[in-house]
């Protein structure tokens, strides 16, 4: 599995523009701390060469400009996992591209300061100067915790500001003193103090037990800090709030129902708020057509503007709305503390299949969008497993699917509403289960190995920080746009010539063509002469005679051309095949707004012979076809985005579409003979 | 209350019955050490009220190095205080302030005794 190299700017880095590198444990607050000393003027990149994300951002102090960079939160600096190999790399100034940083802000949490203090005597050890932002100081006064920390500043050697991110409380001294330190005017850490702190622990009685681990010293020198600097412990309000919610979030029974509750209210939540700005912008972008219709000349000009670039940037912007509630929600939740607390009891059940308890969110998530879901896989640390992930997601029933399972349900049971959600239920479940059994197959294929055992630090409840949300939410819409707009746009404009050339005019046409057309045009009847020309279009075009060509390999599944050709129309974007539909059936685009009565006049379109095009076995089959054929470009790009090649998203492609054709060859194999 | 961590203790196949016919101080100094993973097992028949709330001490941690230093920067370090939470599969174990998730693949590697 190799890794891309992705190029990011390098920094320009000197005592004229420093670098501040942030770095503390997970959970400290880092992200909180960066997102409110830069704003949201912060960038997404990779490190060269890895996966390994860092943010970046400025930070302008009094004359200076700095850049911040959030390094990876982390435990142990010693670990040689990637993250904290890059951050090492990092703060030694060893990664290419990336200048040694003049100051380092470590981020220690106020309310567990023993277990920061671990991390704290790997820091101080690189000797660079570093300040540290002690965080969560107001929840630490609020459960009465009262640290020194002036003594602190003493025994570390290197300033110490009690801040509060989320509140932005004492920023501006931190800043103050960021400043002075890097000016040189405050006292940095001095070499070789801290080291001899840690060679000679006071308590010397584990280092004699476990004969000089490195940890256990650590640990004792933490401990002894802490108990230095802690003047009293506090009453650990948080805590036993916290504890008390476990009571039941955690519980193996009442955490599943609690869960279970959570996440129905965050999809319900996120379904109707995604509904408002989703509509707007298929709304805005049906007016920007017609406007930009009314300018130019008809012709092909017009066809490319209105449907190729105006279709193709709505189509990619319709998007945006579920993507970015769906990253506000989690951030939500997951600052919150309760992703941990879902992962652990998720963990359990997701293990049978080859997955940690930490895919069970983006997995849910990609009910609403896989982007989203694929894009959420990073909470899973272990490639094997996130790639296993990412792999199946695609398979879960997303919202661009309801509207062809809304038609095919419809054709299935036009008068039988309960039958019909029993159907619409049955995809739902299909996809979900294929998911899971994929998943389990490529663990016992491709991908094997053991699922990493969760490891998982539960932190106290909080309140969600609405600036890290949206800063999330804006990152990652932000990052969906950079790299699956052009593949979309390109791919859109493909489609849309294939569709639209050859260019059918009267004289090509054939002598059972010219019949209907003049019989039409003698009718009067101006917008079925239009219809006639789209459906004639679209049938003579690449599309058409691709579809056409590839009829025979359908065949099997009972599709007839005209559903070959909607699947190739709706390659890019799966909804696509009900308007390719509508055309093909004469019926022009607009009918699909007509639900119920398009639906019957699908039902009601014949074969030559008499029989029905849309039988029963013939849409059962197209139904398990589109819940689980990938069908979906943007997915795809995501997936290059997120496993580093198109190796990847080519592989999925073809397993899904593969799994697509047997299991609907199989449905209407096996429906056909049950029927008749 | 001792009495009954034992007699919990015993249960566990590793541990041979002399050990049990010694007095109670020599007991707490030669007292077994056992992986993490079968203490916090959901199990009714071990399942001792008394001990849930039991302080632990770490007395060894094993698995592949990456894992163990990764344990031991958690704070599951030699001699380090723990107490388990919840127990199940995946468990909940407190260390140094912290509540930690963890499952028994990971959990077999920790070895603990009693305080």
């Amino acid at each position: 599995m190799e890794l891309p190299v992705l190029r990011t700017e390098d920094l320009p880095g000197s005592r004229a523009h420093p670098i501040v590198a942030l770095i503390g444990n997970p959970n400290a607050g880092k992200s909180t701390l960066f997102n409110a000393l830069t704003g949201l003027r912060a960038t997404t990149a990779n490190y060269p060469g890895t996966t390994v994300e860092h943010r970046r951002g400025p930070l302008q102090l009094q004359a200076m400009s700095t850049t911040v960079l959030d390094l990876p939160g982390l435990y142990d600096l010693s670990s040689t996992a990637p993250e904290e190999s890059i951050a090492k790399r990092i703060l030694l100034g060893e990664m290419p591209g990336t200048p040694r940083p003049e100051l380092i802000v470590l981020v220690l949490d106020a309310t567990h300061l023993q277990r920061n203090l671990f991390l704290a005597s790997q820091i101080l050890e690189l000797n660079r100067p570093t300040v540290i932002a002690l965080n969560m100081a107001d929840l630490a006064e609020q459960n009465d915790i009262r640290i020194n920390i002036d003594r602190l500043s003493e025994i570390l050697h290197c300033p110490v500001v009690p801040i509060a991110a989320r509140s932005g409380r004492n920023l501006d001294e931190l800043r103050r003193s960021i400043y002075s330190t890097l000016r040189g005017t405050s006292r940095g850490t001095i070499p070789g103090e801290t080291a001899t702190a840690l060679s000679e622990p006071s308590t010397g009685g584990c280092a004699t037990a476990c004969g000089g681990c490195t940890y256990a010293s650590r640990h004792d020198w933490a401990e002894e800090i802490s108990n230095q600097t802690i003047d009293s412990l506090g009453s650990a309000n948080s805590l036993r709030r916290s504890l008390a919610i476990d009571q039941i979030a955690t519980h193996p029974v009442a955490g599943l129902i609690c869960f279970g509750l959570v996440m129905l209210a965050t999809f319900l939540v996120i379904f109707w708020l995604a509904r408002f700005p989703m509509d707007l912008i298929e709304r805005l972008f049906s007016w920007a057509a017609e406007v930009a219709g009314t300018f130019l000349p008809a012709g092909d000009l017009r066809s490319l503007v209105t449907n190729g670039l105006i279709g193709g940037v709505g189509g990619l912007l319709v998007f945006l709305p579920q993507i970015c509630t769906l990253f506000f929600f989690l951030s939500l939740l997951e600052d919150s503390g309760y992703l941990a607390r879902a992962a652990l009891i998720m963990d359990r059940i997701m293990r049978r299949v080859g997955l940690p308890g930490k895919a069970f969110v983006p997995l849910l998530s990609a009910h609403a969008c896989a982007i989203p879901a694929i894009m959420s896989c990073r909470v899973v640390e272990n490639r094997r497993d996130r790639l296993i992930a990412i792999l199946v997601i695609p398979l879960a029933s997303c919202s661009a699917r309801v509207p062809v399972y809304a038609m095919l349900t419809a054709l299935l049971f036009p008068a039988q509403p309960l039958a019909a959600s029993l159907a619409f239920a049955t995809a739902y479940f299909l996809g979900i289960a294929a998911a899971l059994v994929a998943a389990w197959c490529l663990r016992k294929t491709i991908l094997p190995g053991t699922t990493q055992p969760l490891l998982i630090e539960l932190p106290n409840y909080r309140w969600p920080s609405l600036r890290n949300a949206v800063s999330l939410t804006v990152d990652r819409a932000g990052a969906f746009l950079r790299n699956a707009g052009t593949v979309i746009l390109v791919i859109s404009l493909l489609l849309w010539g294939l569709a639209t050339y050859p260019k059918v005019s009267k004289d090509s046409l054939s002598v059972p063509h010219r019949t209907s057309l003049a019989q039409l045009e003698l009718s009067g009847n101006e917008a079925a002469v239009n219809r006639w020309w789209s459906q004639t279009q679209l049938e003579h075009s690449f599309a058409g005679r691709i579809g056409k060509a590839i009829q025979p390999v359908f065949a099997p599944l009972g599709f007839d051309w005209k559903m070959s050709v909607g699947v190739v129309t709706s390659f890019a974007a799966r909804e696509v095949v009900v308007s390719t539909l509508a055309i093909l059936y004469g019926m022009g685009e607009d009918a699909t707004e007509d639900g119920a009565g398009f639906y019957q006049r699908l039902a009601e379109t014949t074969r030559s012979d008499g029989t029905a095009v849309f039988n029963p076995a013939a849409c059962w089959s197209l139904l398990v076809f589109y819940v689980l054929a990938m069908q979906c470009l943007p997915t795809q790009a995501i997936t290059r985005r997120e496993t580093g090649s198109w190796k990847w998203a080519i592989f999925q492609l073809v397993y899904m579409t593969g799994l697509a054709y047997g299991a609907s060859l199989c449905t209407y194999q096996i429906a056909a003979r049950l029927i008749d | 209350m001792l009495l009954n961590a034992i007699e919990t203790l015993s249960h566990c196949e590793s541990i041979s019955p002399p050990d049990l016919l010694v007095g109670p101080a020599v007991r707490s100094m030669i007292m077994p050490s056992l992986p993490l993973s079968e203490l916090a097992k959901n199990d009714p028949t071990k399942n001792d009220p008394a001990l849930s709330s039991r302080t632990l001490v770490v007395a060894d941690v094993g698995g592949p190095p990456e894992l163990a230093n990764r344990l031991q920067a958690l704070g599951f370090c030699e001699g380090r205080k723990m107490t388990i939470v919840r127990r199940g599969d995946p468990a909940i174990v407190e260390v140094l302030g912290t509540r930690i998730g963890m499952s028994s693949a990971i959990s077999q590697y920790v070895t603990v005794r009693i305080d």
